[in-house]
């Protein structure tokens, strides 16, 4: 089993959650973030006033599959997240050692 | 003392809903305790709380008192009886004592005093608790003084964590504003004979909360007062109803019964127990009556009429009542509501302009305005008002971030607005959608849609004029445009920015209220809605935008009659007076709201601001102004209300103007004494904002204050111009409620640097906001 975490642009929400439900996923969890990456942040002049941006606005996402999955689920999320421009966001994957269902006391990839 | 073993207790019967429920339970528990109660002399058991009330919870603490006649062995007496109720897995709450160290406690602490007067004796020595009993009902009489002080106390902050019964999404039956907690509270009052018994309608309100408690405790298996969203199917499918909507509106309905009482009963034991009432509880103070508008005056620490004013005779009293009381945070006395409701005359469609400006007055007090709703639906006088309203009333909202009811909401969110109103052009118009923007709500439809076709008629009927309702309907129709967009759009394509410009017509003030009005919304919502992260994604899309659109210039006065001319045509309208000596003419002429000061005369460095603040000497509040300097020859025209009574004769502003104009009279220190005089009741403060445009006209570079309204705004900041120096070309100045937005035309050529201009703007910050 594998954690796939990507960190996205707020807008491309929808159309990720699109692309992995088509890929099979049947969960995922979603949190509002904000960082920095190459992009850094940047000075804003907003109606003559100046504000330095120093974290930009991001989703992060979270979903767990099984490992046979997860190639092809990074490949759908890169897909669906890339707008071409700086500031895309990652995507990386780490192994799971062990899963379980609260509500049933599942373990492993039954709970998946 | 799991709620699992509380199952195995044959003590509550779980199929009987209601009062014959909780009698039953408490039949059975009285049986049950009592075969744990050795008899002897000199003790008793006794209860208080719920089953001292015979209204035992399913799931509810005991509170139990052993009460003894100085009996030694009484710990292990003590131990019999409560060992068996731990075993049993019920919650116990208990003490044992005299009636002497009962009545102590009962003396020191106002909540365990208020918990003693419910206690019934249950098992054993009848002579010594109903010596108890009398000793706590004689203390609470003679302690009520010191004790309900406190007790008010307790309750503020017990209501200030568990919210408003009637308007929270999870309301807390028992510990909420308007909740069971406060029905005992009433009782309590009268056991202390300073109010009556709390009347029919309170005790079918209590009840109706208790069956819903009930039915939660039995749904949830547990002891819990808090109505979570989890539980409302099945309680409302235990009482019978057919929706989640109809038990929460129920629930609301009881509460706010509840509320309305509590607050009444509360006034009747000690009037001045509000803002400044201090140590005033109880005593009776000498009445004093401050002024705080026009035929509105604070007494006792009530919002009331002045002496001979006559609802019947001025429809817009009602909305004067209401902004003063708002914006002072007092509440409406209750005799003041009962003349209003029943003295009122309706009015007139569309309302006259006195009608929208203290309506918008009133909803720029921000938190102060809740209060003021919730008596003016309680009367009545909202609905009839906004008969729109009805359709959102105590309507609960079936989204997870909501806290609020539709109704509620829609106040909170106002009064959010009103902490936003700098950042637009037009306060009122914002104020306005805010309290109007989820209007939509409980039909059939989309919302926004449905919200956007009832905002309409409504804004007509406030008054508002036709570009003005197309604003009100775009914004609520599009309230959720921006949230909605930024967080499903790209914010840098330019088909987004065309979007969302293409719906707010390219017009950047429109952007700028959509703006304000999402963040208050959001931040109306519940906590943690507007997160900075919210705003920042929403900000970022609104800057993309705003980058895309053409600037946003204030509109040029013109040269004269740029006040809106109210007065009617007709035989009967009242005849200008006027004062002229040839260099110098004052006329003065009526509208409907107020009166229309216009001064020509030949020009001369400072004029403007010492006719600003003439105006303001006399009391003169300046609501609109237009000026314009043409050959030397300046022709002003300043739209004015009086604060109070009538105004002056034309020939005192003409000779007050004249001494001021040659130096003889000291306005600025006769202005601050008179400021130190009135203090201003207090608002939501806000800083004041300057802002720069160079595009905005071709021969003059312009400046706009936005800041709260005060008496001699516009003579302290044209004092500024005076003072370094610079001419005013023209200035446009109009108020919003309590906010003020005044736009100066000034010499491009002595406004031109940056240094220049962050000096001006600092001095303007100070003269508008003042000492």
């Amino acid at each position: 089993m594998k954690l796939v975490t990507a960190v996205i642009k707020p807008f491309k929400l929808d159309d990720v959650k699109t692309a992995l439900e088509l890929h099979g996923v049947e969960g995922l969890t979603v949190s509002e973030v904000q960082g920095f990456g190459r992009q850094r942040g940047h000075t804003e002049v907003y109606r003559g006033a100046e504000y330095q941006v120093d974290f930009v606005p991001k989703v992060k996402i979270e979903v767990v599959v099984s490992a046979e999955r997860s190639a092809a689920v990074v490949d759908a999320l890169v897909e669906a997240a890339r707008t071409g421009q700086i500031g895309d966001g990652k995507v990386w994957v780490i192994d799971i050692e062990d899963l379980a269902r609260v509500r049933t006391g599942e373990r492993g990839p039954d709970a998946l | 003392m799991t709620t699992a073993s509380a199952d195995q207790v044959p003590l509550r019967p779980s199929e009987v809903a209601g009062a014959p429920g909780r009698l039953e339970r408490a039949e059975l528990l009285d049986r049950w305790l009592t075969s744990l109660l050795p008899n002897r002399p000199g003790l008793a058991l006794v209860a208080v709380g719920g089953l001292g009330r015979r209204e035992p919870a399913p799931y509810g603490d005991l509170d139990l008192i052993l009460v003894h006649d100085r009996i030694p062995d009484i710990a292990s007496v003590a131990d019999a009886v409560w060992y068996p109720i731990w075993d049993a897995g019920l919650r116990l709450d208990h003490s044992v004592r005299t009636v002497e160290q009962s009545v102590r406690v009962a003396g020191a602490d106002a909540v365990a005093g208020l918990g003693l007067l419910d206690v019934r004796r249950i098992a054993g020595d009848e002579e010594l608790a109903e010596r108890l009993r009398h000793a706590v009902a004689a203390s609470w009489r003679a302690k009520a003084r010191r004790l309900l002080p406190l007790l008010r106390d307790e309750r503020t902050r017990r209501g200030e964590l568990a919210g408003d019964t009637a308007y929270l999404v999870e309301p807390d039956l028992k510990e909420g504003r308007g909740g069971m907690r406060d029905v005992l509270v009433l009782r309590a009052l009268a056991a202390a004979q300073l109010s009556d018994q709390p009347g029919p309608t309170v005790e079918t309100a209590y009840a109706l909360l208790l069956d819903v408690r009930d039915a939660l405790h039995r749904s949830s298996k547990r002891r819990t007062d808090v109505l979570v969203r989890q539980e409302q199917i099945p309680v409302m499918q235990t009482l019978g109803l057919q929706t989640e909507d109809e038990l929460l509106r129920m629930v609301s309905g009881a509460a706010r019964t509840i509320s309305f009482a509590m607050a009444a009963g509360w006034r009747r034991v000690g009037t001045g127990l509000g803002a400044g009432g201090g140590n005033g509880f109880l005593r009776r103070r000498k009445p004093v009556r401050t002024p705080l508008l026009e035929g509105v005056v604070a007494h006792l620490g009530e919002v009331a009429l002045a002496r001979g004013v006559d609802p019947g005779e001025d429809p817009v009293l009602p909305l004067r009542v209401a902004a003063a009381a708002a914006e002072s945070g007092l509440p409406i006395s209750p005799a003041t509501m009962a003349v209003l409701v029943e003295r009122h005359q309706p009015l007139p469609d569309p309302w006259p302009d006195a009608a929208r400006t203290w309506f918008v007055r009133l909803l720029a007090a921000g938190r102060g305005i809740v209060e003021v709703f919730e008596a003016f639906d309680q009367s009545g006088l909202l609905q009839e008002y906004l008969p729109e309203w009805q359709r959102i009333r105590a309507l609960p909202q079936r989204h997870p971030l909501h806290l609020y009811t539709v109704d509620r909401h829609l106040v909170e969110t106002a009064a959010v607005a009103a902490e936003l109103t700098r950042r637009v052009r037009r306060p009122d118009l914002l104020l306005i959608a805010a309290l109007l923007h989820d209007i939509g709500k409980g039909g059939e439809g989309e919302h926004c849609v449905e919200g956007a076709e009832i905002a309409a008629p409504m804004a007509r009927r406030i008054g508002l004029d036709e570009d003005e309702v197309d604003t009100i309907t775009l914004m609520v129709g599009q309230h959720l445009l921006l949230p909605h967009t930024a967080l499903r759009r790209d914010p840098t394509d330019s088909a987004t920015i065309g979007l969302i410009a293409d719906r707010i017509g390219n017009r950047l003030d429109q952007l700028d209220l959509l703006h304000a009005l999402s963040e208050a919304d959001a931040r109306a919502t519940g906590p943690g809605v507007w997160s900075p992260w919210r705003a920042h994604v929403i900000a970022d899309l609104v800057h993309h935008v705003a980058a895309a659109l053409a600037p946003d210039i204030p509109h040029e006065p013109k040269t004269s009659a740029a006040v809106k001319s109210q007065g009617s045509a007709g035989s009967n309208e009242p005849r200008p007076t006027q004062a002229d000596d040839g260099s110098l003419r004052v006329v003065l002429r009526p509208d409907l709201d107020g009166f229309e000061v216009a001064v020509d005369s030949v020009d001369q460095a400072g004029l403007l601001s010492q006719i600003a603040g003439v105006l303001a000497l006399h009391q003169l509040e300046i609501r609109q102004a237009a000026v314009s300097s043409v050959g030397g020859h300046v022709h002003d025209v300043f739209a004015v209300r009086p604060l109070f009574g009538r105004p002056p004769e034309p020939s005192l502003l003409a000779a007050d103007l004249r001494s001021s104009m040659t130096g003889t009279l000291p306005l600025a220190e006769r202005l601050t004494a008179r400021e130190r005089a009135y203090p201003r009741v207090t608002r939501v403060a806000q800083p004041t904002e300057v802002i720069w445009y160079d595009d905005a006209a071709a021969e003059a570079t312009v400046v706009e204050v936005r800041a709260t309204d005060r008496a001699g705004l516009l003579y302290w900041l044209t004092s500024v111009f005076e003072e370094v120096g610079i001419d005013v070309i023209s200035a446009r100045v109009e108020t919003f409620g309590a906010d003020a937005i005044d736009v100066f035309y000034l010499p491009v050529d002595a406004t031109r640097t940056d240094q220049v201009r962050r000096r001006l703007s600092g001095m303007l910050q100070a003269a508008a906001e003042g000492p």
